[in-house]
């Protein structure tokens, strides 16, 4: 009860911590005497906010020069997002699991310490490394393995990014699955299991499995951290068209003059609030989808 | 002294000694920049404009402004460097300070609270907002600027140290040795200057060798965007974003429309930074390795 009043709380504590966050570049200022915190801007642009929620004004965005309206054009990019939230996070904790569960210690080890190396390089490094190697590919065979980013007229899914964003899930379920695998495999139930005849296939799926699955779902706010992050970086480095690329590329005007005129404060609350809904989304997602595995392996409601 | 962690010091000491003196080491001084240069040859005069492959002349090649690349990654890892190493220890110091005051406290370990809609939000988009208003063409001067994004930088992502120290500190809390100066009418104040702190030396440096892993990637993915440590240079005719400092993971960002032609641009900071993430990660993973044996050989 108490976490469900907590959970409930942070629901309703998020958006504000997102409105807030949004106004801090008009807050915190530098000139030179230093830094200068002013809050009148800020109350401004959230008063222009909510008054822009009645006449729309809040709901419109610039992109360059030309005028976009948010109802329109966000389903789309929340729809990338949210494409590459759940598939290849599906993709990879599953094959992640199935592996980690699958493999003796030591071909598990073995795996184990080749992903943990690769899991050592920061999202941004494999990134670039997977462009450099397609276009290494391109220039030394002809061959075109993947697109290094989209380009407006593919389709959504490109091989790279989807590959990039299946292999943390994948690398930190396959640990997590072999770790538990082992400590599972030496337990009580295991052994009664395996005396009463059942076969090894049958204790991994309904007894070892079913004992991982609780694990990953007390993981799943670090994995879902961590695929969130990724995204941010994907969608921004592959030039994919979700929602959080909007932040970067136009709530934010970057290479344009005059940045703190450019400052699209609406843009970036709505952007930071789908951020928070896609969170969730996903997070609903993977709970149910564990939970019926979890009923599919064990036959338990 | 394992291999991972004298491999990893020994390289951690070579990088300092290379951002301490890279005067002695770069080709060319600071700021020096060869945009068009001639060579006289038996062929007659042949002109090289930048940006240059790697070659004798520029040994990592040079940019399209025809600044040595070697040079900038030289005078530019010092605050890589500088700022992986300052961050981490004020992360390690307030995190550690935290901890130790849960423990004290008796707060007990935080337990998992259900969801939380906030961590949908990485912790680098947060920081981004805070060091956007004052980094780019920035009033402040690098220095001042370089110490407001590190204090930034600072107080996320606190949660990992705060909680081993908190767990270590109340262990220490429970064992005889503390009960026994607490029943001899110790205070609080000597109970944690003589009985935990010596004992927590090791745990927060490994947590401080484990931050400096975590802030080189933070300062990476924020060069990605292109906030660089130190300030961003725009320039405005033609409207260009540059690294203020040329710190290596800012360069990173800035190089990385370099994919389709003139390669060693990108080629050169990412392979600096993949060695000095290697030294960092080497080690801190020679300092856990170091620490698990230790432990083993406590207990048996």
């Amino acid at each position: 009860m108490r976490k469900a009043i907590l959970s409930l709380s942070r629901i309703f504590i998020a958006p504000l911590v997102v409105i807030a966050l949004a106004a801090s570049p008009l807050i915190v200022t530098g000139g030179e005497a230093g830094l200068s915190i002013q809050f009148r801007p800020a109350f401004e642009a959230l008063a222009l906010w909510f008054r822009g929620l009645s006449d729309g004004s809040s709901f419109r965005y610039l992109i360059g020069k030309t005028e976009w309206n948010l109802v329109q054009s966000t389903p789309r990019y929340f729809f990338v997002s949210l494409l590459y939230l759940l598939l290849p996070g599906s993709l990879g904790l599953s094959l992640g699991t199935a592996l980690g569960l699958a493999l003796v210690r030591a071909k598990s080890r073995l795996i184990g310490s080749a992903l943990n190396f690769i899991f050592a390089i920061p999202e941004f490094i494999m990134a670039l490394m997977l462009q450099l190697l397609a276009l290494y590919v391109l220039d030394l065979t002809g061959i075109k393995l993947a697109s290094i980013s989209y380009d407006g007229r593919g389709h959504y899914l490109l091989l790279l990014p989807f590959a990039l964003m299946t292999f943390y899930p994948f690398a930190y379920s396959f640990r997590l699955a072999s770790r538990k695998a082992i400590d599972a495999a030496d337990a009580d139930y295991t052994a009664y299991a395996r005396s009463k005849g059942l076969s090894e296939r049958t204790i991994r799926l309904r007894h070892i499995g079913a004992a991982v699955l609780p694990s990953m779902r007390a993981e799943l706010p670090t994995i879902l951290a961590i695929m969130q992050a990724n995204l941010f970086l994907c969608e921004f480095i592959f030039s994919l068209p979700g929602i959080t690329r909007l932040l970067f590329t136009s709530a934010f005007p970057g290479r344009l003059p005059g940045w703190l005129e450019g400052y699209q404060y609406p843009l970036a609350v709505w952007v930071l609030l789908g951020v928070l809904a896609l969170y969730s989304l996903a997070w609903l997602f993977y709970s149910l989808a564990l939970s019926l595995t979890r009923r599919g392996l064990t036959g338990e409601s | 002294m394992n291999p991972k962690l004298a491999f990893g010091a020994a390289l951690l000491l070579a990088l300092s000694i290379v951002a301490l003196l890279p005067q002695g080491l770069a080709p060319y001084p600071r700021g020096y920049s060869d945009p068009i240069r001639f060579e006289e040859t038996a062929q007659g005069t042949m002109w090289y404009y930048a940006p240059e492959a790697p070659s004798p002349i520029f040994p990592l090649g040079s940019d399209h402004y025809g600044y040595d690349l070697l040079t900038v990654l030289l005078w530019g890892l010092r605050w890589t460097l500088a700022c992986v190493s300052l961050t981490a220890a004020m992360k390690t110091l307030l995190g550690a300070a935290i901890g130790i005051s849960r423990a004290l406290s008796k707060a007990g370990p935080k337990k998992d609270r259900g969801f939380s809609p906030l961590a949908g939000i990485p912790s680098f988009v947060f920081v981004f907002f805070l060091i956007y208003p004052v980094t780019i063409n920035s009033p402040l001067g690098s220095l001042r600027l370089f110490f407001y994004q590190c204090a930034v930088m600072t107080v996320f992502d606190l949660g990992g140290i705060i909680a081993s120290t908190a767990a270590k500190t109340s262990e220490l809390m429970g064992s005889s040795f503390v009960e026994s100066a607490i029943s001899s009418g110790a205070k609080r104040p000597w109970i944690l200057r003589y009985h935990i702190l010596p004992f927590l030396g090791e745990e927060l440096l490994e947590s401080f060798a484990d931050q400096t892993v975590a802030v080189l990637q933070l300062v990476g993915r924020l060069g990605i965007f292109s906030l660089f440590i130190g300030g961003t240079t725009r320039t405005y005719d033609p409207v260009i974003l540059t690294s203020t400092t040329g710190e290596i993971a800012g360069l990173i960002g800035l190089y990385r429309a370099r994919l389709l032609m003139n390669r060693w641009m990108l080629f050169a900071p990412l392979s600096a930074y993949l060695v000095i993430l290697a030294a960092f990660r080497s080690f801190s993973s020679g300092l856990r390795q170091r620490e698990r044996k230790q432990r083993r050989v406590r207990a048996a």
